[in-house]
């Protein structure tokens, strides 16, 4: 994973992250009469998507660098 | 030049220059300004607004309080007015860039085929954009005005209804908008026939060759190649059409009541009229997010387009 992909993944990341929490209190948090499990379970969204969306990026962005690598050992072999 | 210096390049970080900096370097140093005034008068004010979202923050008492956690969030989302004036946003934003993007591919296509006075007509496109909208709204305001306005003397000489253009709640926000479409409909035209004069003309020389058909060439050949040039036009104006705040301070004020109360307004009102930074501020954050993940989702397939093109390439 490069820098940029890594920026970028991390970026989005965050989003999730702060899009997770804003859709707890806006939609979810009224169902909940105790605050602080609700703020927990939120968190705890917030971060396994986050998360799982990180090192989903993280595994595409590896593939394709392989397929990448593969191609370009096909173009150099075909050259020889 | 010689073999030594490319091949020292090619092998790791490129070779340094005559002042012994290397080309990294020298690109971190040149863009070290602009990085430098983007941490001073974005970033850090960022993170402050952030913080401010955590704490109380009445500046009617005089300074920024005690932290609160989320609780600015949930009065926030709790407030129906904050809704009601992202729904006005919304509305706005979309009839807006809607009918600006129509009338300006319109007229930018009318402009591409014209013969006589293309030049001046160009010329005058840039007026409405060159004139601040603080000053073209205080002209339009006239333009409204229900006894001395122009458009209702028209109306009254045609023997139409003449309506009150800022002061009818069901009709002002349209105004707002009509106002909107006057001054950024030739920013939509002069790009798009920008993206017009620049297309290849190899691939509708073959068309006409082909025998093609005008709404075929239209359909197929001008309007894909056209796509990116639109694509940005249409999410530079929708990013500026959310953010409205100018032509609403200066023909509305947000009214009647709150009728075209937009969010960013609404923001400002209760930051500097009511003095609740925090609530302003959590108000800001959520619209900064919002706004990031629209660009978010506007932008993939834009640079989506880019890499295959230069894949292709």
């Amino acid at each position: 994973m490069s820098f940029s992909q890594g920026w970028d993944a991390g970026f989005k990341t965050m989003l999730i992250y702060v899009g997770t929490v804003f859709f707890w209190l806006i939609f979810l948090e009224r169902y909940f009469s105790n605050l602080g499990l609700s703020v927990l379970l939120m968190n705890v969204t917030g971060i396994v998507l986050g998360l799982g969306f990180f090192f989903w990026r993280r595994k595409v962005c590896r593939a394709e660098r392989a397929a990448a690598e593969a191609e370009v050992a096909l173009l150099i072999a075909e050259d020889r | 030049m010689s073999a030594a210096p490319e091949s020292a390049g090619l092998a790791g970080s490129p070779p340094p220059g005559k002042s012994g900096m290397s080309d990294r370097w020298f690109s971190i140093l040149l863009i070290a300004p602009a990085m430098l005034i983007t941490l001073i008068f974005a970033i850090l004010p960022l993170i402050q607004a952030l913080d401010v979202t955590f704490r109380m923050g009445d500046l009617s008492r005089g300074k920024i309080g005690d932290y609160v956690g989320l609780t600015n969030y949930r009065i926030v989302f709790a407030d129906n007015q904050f809704w009601q004036a992202g729904w006005v946003t919304l509305k706005f934003t979309v009839v807006a860039v809607g009918l600006e993007m129509i009338l300006g591919v319109a007229i930018a296509f009318l402009l591409h085929g014209a013969t006589f006075a293309k030049g001046i007509t160009r010329s005058l496109l840039i007026l409405p954009l060159a004139t601040s909208a603080a000053v073209t709204g205080l002209f339009w305001r006239y333009l409204y005005d229900t006894q001395f306005g122009v458009l209702n003397w028209v109306l009254g000489l045609l023997g139409l209804p003449e309506p009150n253009w800022l002061g009818d709640y069901t009709i002002a926000l349209w105004s707002v908008v009509l106002f909107d479409i006057w001054q950024w409909t030739p920013f939509v035209a002069l790009i798009a026939l920008a993206g017009l004069q620049a297309l290849p003309k190899e691939p509708f020389e073959a068309a006409e060759l082909d025998g093609a058909s005008k709404w075929r060439v239209l359909t197929t050949l001008t309007f894909p190649l056209l796509k990116p040039v639109l694509f940005l036009v249409l999410v530079l104006r929708t990013i500026d059409c959310v953010r409205l705040y100018d032509a609403v301070a200066v023909l509305t004020r947000g009214g009647p009541g709150t009728a075209t109360e937009t969010m960013t307004f609404y923001l400002y009102r209760t930051g500097l009229k009511l003095f609740r930074m925090d609530y302003a501020s959590t108000m800001a954050v959520f619209f900064l997010y919002v706004m990031l993940v629209a660009a978010v989702f506007a932008l993939t397939p834009l640079l989506k387009q880019f890499t295959d093109r230069a894949k292709e390439a």
